[in-house]
């Protein structure tokens, strides 16, 4: 890479060539030794205070706060660490983010003033790693602050192998009121349980009235007979492989961007009316058991009926496959021919191969994608390479990347279409060129023929093939132009050249060329019979 | 249609050209420009010509936007050295590029994270003005983070 600004006038300033090579980072402002810091455990971030002193108190105005548990050999170790960052910071600098990686019940208290303190100082992002060995229920104090923007919540596999609990463990409860936080954007909750004691009905998001972003991953909502997810604001949801659905997994969400659903087993999803007026990219990732494939596979068709406004739809082809078999599977045979194509606004269908299924789309399953979007792109990936891909992506995306990430999905396809728009331009702007070229050459040629007094039908009457079988190639559009350039470099040439033949001469030259010497426009139908084109090696335009 | 071009100044008074549409991806370039159009020299006083040279290459990188993260992350690793970092990560808050100035902040983070107290005194240069007897009493003093 090469760099583009040019120096362009060089004033040599000798003290300000003079650069400070040593303690760079000390003078620099704390804004930037914050951020270095922000990467790195808070227990280390303390240590900074012997370093100089300069560094005494560098720490204690750290807007961000990460705190680890495992850091420390005993639970009560970590928990008086806590208490003595709280104590020793300075209160009136800004808390920005607070990453939290905890274990063990025993920690509550620790935690609890962890996050008191970081939501009375305005915290805008949380991040909440828990490990433990007992069933817990979340502590109703993380889930109410008027400030808090992104938040993320997730329990993992405890980190020593001595655990007996394996993966998937999901002794975590939501609690089954709703969630308190007015200014939230994003939320993502990672492998736990939501469920109601009360009731088996769960809003829990009816308060996040500004939420834009949803991620449910791993979750299990098996005891719940409805889950609502009725958030106005709400741009992009994401469920990637729920451990169980509720009955009714309900969302009224009227600005609803993006839907990405990868799962076990088709999902029971309602969405409401007005989810689906904005919706424009649904990327869907299931796989099917066999003794259920039937009812996914009505599922599935009354998903698509939902999804019908999308403008980008990505699938994999385990999704296909059951397509394809519809028939064999469904207690009605025609289910698929029965079934309206439900997609008439795509521009954009993907599907994610898979090496051990089928390597083509069969066109009937085709049709019923594409059927009402003439204009929609297609395109097969690469096999196994993406769809792995996708999976990890879906487990290791954050909440920020991910939107990131939609944006830029959205724009490459803005750009496929952009490109290929491009593309045909410059096909028809090359044949528009080759075209006046072709006729250019041919008026020059008939120049000569017509000026030596005494032409060569023969040879004229080739040329007029040669242009009819160019018009009859080219785009209706430059058809047009062309034919206009053609009458009008006849003429030119008749009235140059008039006196050196005669007029029955000229009148058989323009019958053969093709111009009535009348028209602007040329007629060549009327010629059909008489010439039998060979098709010239233009490209054709669609 | 001809591109706009700014002109940015180093503390050693050298100068830059840089295409508009380019050069606002920097917070702090794109409101001056929103301000008075910008039509002068932008003088960037406490960045080095070669930093800037640096930063400027950074702007005008042709990435796809779904590359962009992995550059960035490379065009840092390229430069790993602590100082170019620090001077980068400066230029970067004056600029406001959040992307370059975290990129180059976890960069230096990963080359010190674990490093003894000596260790990281040693890559940053930084000198220790205590005596001994205050270095014990500070971490004394915070004894629960040691």
């Amino acid at each position: 890479m090469s760099i583009q600004g040019k120096k362009m006038d060089v004033v040599h300033d000798d003290r300000a060539s003079i650069i400070a090579k040593e303690d760079r980072i000390s003078n620099l402002p704390d804004d930037i030794i914050h951020r270095i810091l922000s990467f790195i455990d808070m227990k280390y971030v303390v240590q900074t205070s012997a370093l100089s002193k300069r560094w005494k108190h560098v720490w204690i105005s750290m807007p961000y706060l990460n705190l680890d548990s495992y850091e420390f050999r005993t639970l009560p170790q970590f928990a008086k660490f806590v208490k003595h960052v709280i104590s020793h910071r300075n209160h009136h600098s800004e808390v920005s983010s607070v990453k939290l990686q905890c274990t063990g019940a025993t920690t509550q208290f620790a935690v609890k003033s962890i996050v008191d303190y970081a939501y009375s100082h305005n915290v805008r992002h949380l991040t909440v790693n828990w490990f433990t060995k007992k069933d817990i229920e979340f502590p109703q104090y993380l889930f109410r602050s008027h400030t808090l923007k992104h938040l993320t919540l997730a329990t993992s596999t405890p980190k020593p192998k001595s655990y007996k609990y394996a993966w998937g463990h999901l002794g975590y409860w939501i609690p089954n009121s709703a969630l308190d936080f007015p200014a939230l954007e994003t939320l993502k909750l990672s492998n736990m349980q939501l469920c109601d004691i009360t009731d088996t009905r769960l809003d829990l998001f009816s308060k996040c009235v500004n939420l834009k972003d949803l991620t449910l991953e791993r979750i299990s909502m098996a005891d719940l007979d409805i889950f609502n997810v009725c958030a106005p604001q709400l741009c992009n949801l994401t469920v990637t492989y729920p451990k169980a659905y509720p009955k009714v997994f309900n969302v009224v969400a009227p600005q609803l961007k993006n839907l990405i659903v990868s799962s076990w087993a088709s999902c029971s999803l309602q969405l409401s009316k007005e989810s689906l007026d904005s919706l424009e990219k649904v990327k869907l990732s299931m796989s099917f058991y066999g003794y259920r494939k039937q009812r996914n596979i009505l599922e599935l068709l009354d998903l698509f009926q939902k999804l019908r406004s999308a403008k980008s739809l990505i699938l994999n082809m385990d999704i296909i496959e059951v397509y394809t078999n519809v028939d064999a599977l469904s207690s009605c045979p025609d289910q698929l021919a029965l079934e309206p194509c439900p997609f008439n606004n795509l521009k954009f269908l993907k599907i994610h191969k898979q090496e051990h299924l089928m390597a083509t789309i069969p066109t009937h399953v085709r049709n019923y994608f594409l059927e009402s979007s003439p204009g929609a792109t297609f395109i097969m990936d690469l096999p196994q390479v993406a769809w792995k891909r996708s999976r990890e992506e879906v487990d290791e995306e954050t909440m920020a990347n991910k939107v990131a990430k939609l944006e830029e999905e959205k724009h490459m396809q803005d750009e496929v279409i952009a490109q290929q728009k491009a593309m045909l331009e410059a096909m028809k702007l090359q044949q528009e060129k080759m075209m006046s070229q072709v006729i250019n050459w041919k008026m020059v040629k008939l120049q000569v023929q017509v000026a030596g007094g005494n032409p060569d039908f023969e040879l004229i009457r080739s040329m007029g093939r040669d242009i009819k079988s160019i018009m009859e190639l080219a785009h209706e559009s430059l058809r047009v132009v062309a034919e206009a350039q053609l009458s009008c470099q006849l003429k030119e040439v008749k009235r140059l050249f008039l006196t050196s033949i005669d007029a029955s001469q000229w009148a058989k030259i323009e019958m053969e060329i093709g111009s009535t010497g009348h028209s602007e426009r040329i007629n060549f139908d009327n010629m059909d019979s008489q010439f039998d084109v060979p098709s010239a090696a233009l490209p054709q335009l669609p | 249609m001809s591109k706009k071009t700014l002109t940015l100044m180093s503390k050693d008074k050298q100068l830059f050209n840089i295409e508009e549409h380019l050069a606002v991806q920097s917070v702090t370039i794109r409101n001056m420009v929103k301000e008075d159009g910008a039509s002068s020299v932008i003088p960037l006083p406490r960045v080095d010509s070669e930093t800037l040279a640096l930063v400027i290459e950074y702007l005008n990188r042709q990435q796809a936007p779904e590359e962009d993260e992995d550059y960035v992350k490379k065009f840092v690793d390229e430069r790993g050295e602590i100082p170019t970092l620090l001077e980068l990560a400066q230029a970067a808050l004056d600029l406001d590029i959040k992307k370059l100035m975290d990129a180059a902040c976890m960069k230096v983070a990963d080359l010190i994270k674990d490093f003894t107290l000596e260790e990281v005194r040693e890559a940053l240069r930084i000198e220790n003005d205590r005596t001994p007897e205050e270095e014990k009493a500070i971490r004394d003093e915070f004894q629960w983070a040691f």
